[in-house]
This record gives structure tokens, C-alpha cells and sequence, in this order.
């Protein structure tokens, strides 16, 4: 039996992580943990406050790389296992994470960076104040837009295609909203942009990368936001816009308006339910999505290709930032 | 594997347990939940050997055994217990309570001689250093 206690004072490296605006400390065993994680490092400030805690035990024993993960929850615990030496438990009503991992994962940063992160706050998310939408999101002249749509229409070709364009790439699949007095802030989490492989059709440039198998399983073309758009991505933004996406097998684009009960009934019915015991974060959370509802809200339907809708995006809404500055 | 809003239940928090044992009262009072009668007989043969005052809910998963390592990671109050990685069951002192998921594979004898153990150990360590 492989047993493993959590004990802070073995964990003598600390510091302050910033993930989708928020403030994590980290405690950990393993100084090579602490290089990994350098790129989310912040300093500490007078009157900080840490929004959740991590602390991760790096184990010697076994050097076993992350596996696909498997996930389970009860209650205000989640759990997910990335093979049998990975195990992070998330404790919603504390705002803790409790791992240990082996070294091999601790020095692999693309796991931090594109898996772990992105989930640590999805599933945190409704505890610390931070709505997980699943949507992309561009940014152009401090205006943040985001693009909805079910799985499979076409969020990550067209963010990619209006990254391409001259927009600020944030976040191509997963948003994170939050919330404070001063508004909404739109935050990716720095996650690598997904694309099929089927789109090299309309980005040839794609040969120059490898295709990879992405958390959900699927082969991908995983692209790092700094490695596809050097000159052109942000870390977040202030949502304006809200773009629901549709695909038409005609050619041509539409623009259309639609009410807020349509964005709030998308947002709603695609969030994960809560169980009864989070309560009160379910509440904060409906107070976010109220909040998204009240963006204006289109909806764009096209046939073609990704170059050609976000051309015709882009044209709208600098006409609309025109109109309203 | 679908919430009835038919938003996938991917953590499967939402699983119906319709199967209940519980016994005594206040501090005595033990409260299982579970969607398996195997493990609903069992604990119910069992249930003096299992720390008072905790309440419990076990879910049969439809996922088998990969692996048969058992790994015990300690996190404040909470213990967490992993046979391989599909048998899990966390116990968490502070609320009294222990939840989880038995993969497919686990039979009465196994989950009586091997992981109750250490769940009660589990929960007893806490009740002594308490005092």
C-alpha cells in the first residue's frame, strides 16, 4: 500500500500563483515543482488574499507520466487521477487543492499549463467567484467578445481565423468569468487553442505542427497561444459582445440580435448542476451568468470558411465600437 | 451517464441512491446511501465494525479495476482511499462523512475485508487523536 501524508511543514516552497485573475499560494516539497510553475508566479502584496490554496507533495517513488483523466464527485470533493501517482483532490467548501505527483509530471509544464490549470479552475470555479463558460474569446480595442456555439460548430477555427485577422486570442474553447463591483473580466487560462485535423484545410500553416491527443482524447493540432500568435494574445479582457455561433451549408453570413433570455438560457443549460450542499456558490454563480445575460448578444451564422466569418465579424464590430465610441 | 437536464453528469455527483440503511441515534447514528444492494447487505452485516456518527454514500461506478494498487493520501481531515484509480472513497473527518465510488469489480468480500478497514481505521484515527 503506497501511503502519502500532507504535512506543511515539509512543504517549505511557497508563493503566490495568479490563475484567471485569481490568487492561489502553493506549497510544495519540490523546488523543480516551483521552477515548473514559474510562468504564474506573482509577488506577494501587502494585503493579498488568496482565493484558494494548493498544496502538492512530489513523490520520488515511481517517475510515472500523467495519464487521461479520471474524474469523480461527491458532495463538495472531486477527484481526478492522471494514472496512479497523479491524485489531486479538490475540496470546494475549504478552497483547497491536496495532490501529490510524481516527478516526472512535476517538471512537465504543458501539464500544468494546458490540463491541470484549466481544470483546477473549472472545478473550483463556482467556489471562488469564477463562472467557467464554455465559449471563445477575442479581444479587440480593450473589448472582449465571446464566442459560443455547441461542440463541433466552430469555435476554435474561428477564433483561430480572428486571431489571424488582428484580434487578441484569450481563449478558444474554455472562458473564465469573473465578477467584482468593477464588472465582468473575461480570463483565459493560457491553455493551448485545439484544432482538429481536418482544419488544415484552412490553415495550411498547421503542417508545421504535430498533432497530439488532447485531454478529451481526440487527436489535435494543440497550439500554444505564444507559439501561434506571438505578436497578438492576451490574458483577459472585459467581455462586451456575446456571439452565438451557428453553421449554415450555404455560403453567406448573417448577424443578427438576440433577446438576453436566449444568451441567459444558453449560459444556464450549459453549466455543470451543483449539488444541494453548494448552495451558496450556486447563487454566485447565477449572479455572473445574470450578469453575461446582459451583454449585448448576436447571433452569427455562416457557411464558408473561418477566414471569411471572422472578416465579417471584424467588420461588424468595429463598425459597432465606432458607433458607440 | 446524463443529468436529467441532459447536461452530462461527467463527475456522476448526481447518481440516484435509492438503497438506505441507517441505525441509532445522535451520536450513534450511522447512515448509509447507496445505489447496490451488494454493498447495502453488506455494510448492513457490518455496520457495528464502522465508526458511529458518519454518514455515508457509496456509488457502484460501471467502470472496472485497471489497477489493483491501493494508495492511501492523507490531506488534513481528509483520507482519501484509491484501489487503482476507479475505487475511490474519501473520508472527511471535520464532516463526519465518507463518500465515494466502488469500480464494478469490487465484490462483498473485498470491500468488506479490505477497503472497510481502512475506512474505519481512517475514521477511528481521527476520533483518538481528538481526545
Amino acid at each position: 500500500m503506497k501511503y502519502v501524508a500532507i504535512d506543511n511543514q515539509n512543504l517549505r516552497y511557497t508563493g503566490i500563483l495568479e490563475i484567471a485573475g485569481v490568487s492561489c499560494s502553493i506549497r510544495t516539497n519540490s523546488l523543480e515543482l516551483a521552477s515548473t510553475l514559474c510562468s504564474w508566479r506573482r509577488e506577494r502584496r501587502k494585503h493579498d488574499t488568496v482565493v484558494f490554496s494548493m498544496r502538492v507533495v512530489v513523490t520520488q517513488a515511481k517517475d510515472d507520466r500523467a495519464t487521461p483523466p479520471h474524474f469523480r464527485g461527491l458532495g463538495h470533493i472531486v477527484i481526478a487521477t492522471f494514472g496512479g501517482s497523479n491524485i489531486f483532490m479538490f475540496d470546494l467548501f475549504r478552497r483547497e487543492i491536496s495532490a501529490t505527483v510524481s516527478a516526472e509530471t512535476a517538471r512537465t509544464a504543458p501539464f500544468w499549463d494546458d490540463t491541470l490549470f484549466p481544470i483546477a479552475i473549472g472545478v473550483l470555479g463556482p467556489a471562488i467567484g469564477i463562472l467557467p463558460l464554455h465559449a471563445a474569446c477575442l479581444e479587440v480595442g480593450g473589448n472582449g467578445m465571446l464566442i459560443a456555439g455547441a461542440s463541433g460548430v466552430g469555435k476554435s477555427t474561428l477564433a483561430v481565423a480572428l486571431a489571424q485577422a488582428g484580434l487578441n486570442y484569450v481563449s478558444d474553447d474554455w472562458t473564465y468569468i469573473g465578477n467584482d463591483r468593477r464588472g465582468l473580466l473575461a480570463h483565459g487560462v493560457g491553455a493551448a487553442a485545439k484544432l482538429l485535423p481536418d482544419a488544415i484545410q484552412h490553415f495550411p500553416d498547421l503542417a508545421r505542427f504535430q498533432l497530439s491527443v488532447a485531454l478529451n482524447g481526440e487527436l489535435a493540432y494543440l497550439l500554444s497561444a505564444s507559439e501561434a500568435f506571438p505578436s497578438g494574445s492576451v490574458r483577459s479582457c472585459v467581455p462586451q459582445w456575446f456571439v452565438f455561433l451557428e453553421r449554415t451549408t450555404g455560403s453567406g453570413c448573417e448577424i443578427s440580435p438576440i433577446p438576453a433570455e436566449q444568451t441567459r438560457w444558453y449560459v444556464d443549460s450549459s453549466v455543470e448542476p451543483l449539488p444541494s450542499e453548494l448552495g451558496a456558490a450556486a447563487l454566485d454563480r447565477q449572479e455572473i451568468i445574470a450578469r453575461v445575460a446582459c451583454l449585448p448578444s448576436w447571433r452569427l451564422r455562416y457557411g464558408g470558411t473561418p477566414q471569411f466569418a471572422a472578416q465579417e465579424l471584424s467588420r461588424f464590430f468595429l463598425q459597432m465600437e465606432g458607433m458607440a465610441s | 451517464m446524463s443529468f436529467e437536464s441532459g447536461i452530462p453528469d461527467l463527475l456522476r455527483r448526481f447518481v440516484a441512491t435509492p438503497h438506505t440503511f441507517s441505525t441509532g441515534m445522535g451520536g450513534d447514528a450511522i447512515r448509509l446511501e447507496t445505489n447496490d444492494l451488494i454493498i447495502l447487505d453488506t455494510f448492513r452485516s457490518q455496520f457495528h465494525h464502522f465508526p458511529h456518527s458518519y454518514t455515508w454514500k457509496l456509488i457502484r461506478d460501471d467502470v472496472t479495476s485497471t489497477d489493483d494498487v491501493s494508495t492511501v493520501f492523507v490531506s488534513g481531515s481528509l483520507v482519501t482511499v484509491l484501489f487503482g484509480i476507479e475505487t475511490c472513497v474519501v473520508v472527511d473527518r471535520d464532516c463526519r462523512r465518507v463518500f465515494g465510488f466502488l469500480a464494478s469489480d469490487v465484490d462483498a468480500s473485498e470491500f468488506l475485508n479490505r477497503l472497510s478497514p481502512i475506512l474505519a481505521e481512517s475514521a477511528v484515527a481521527t476520533d483518538r487523536s481528538a481526545r
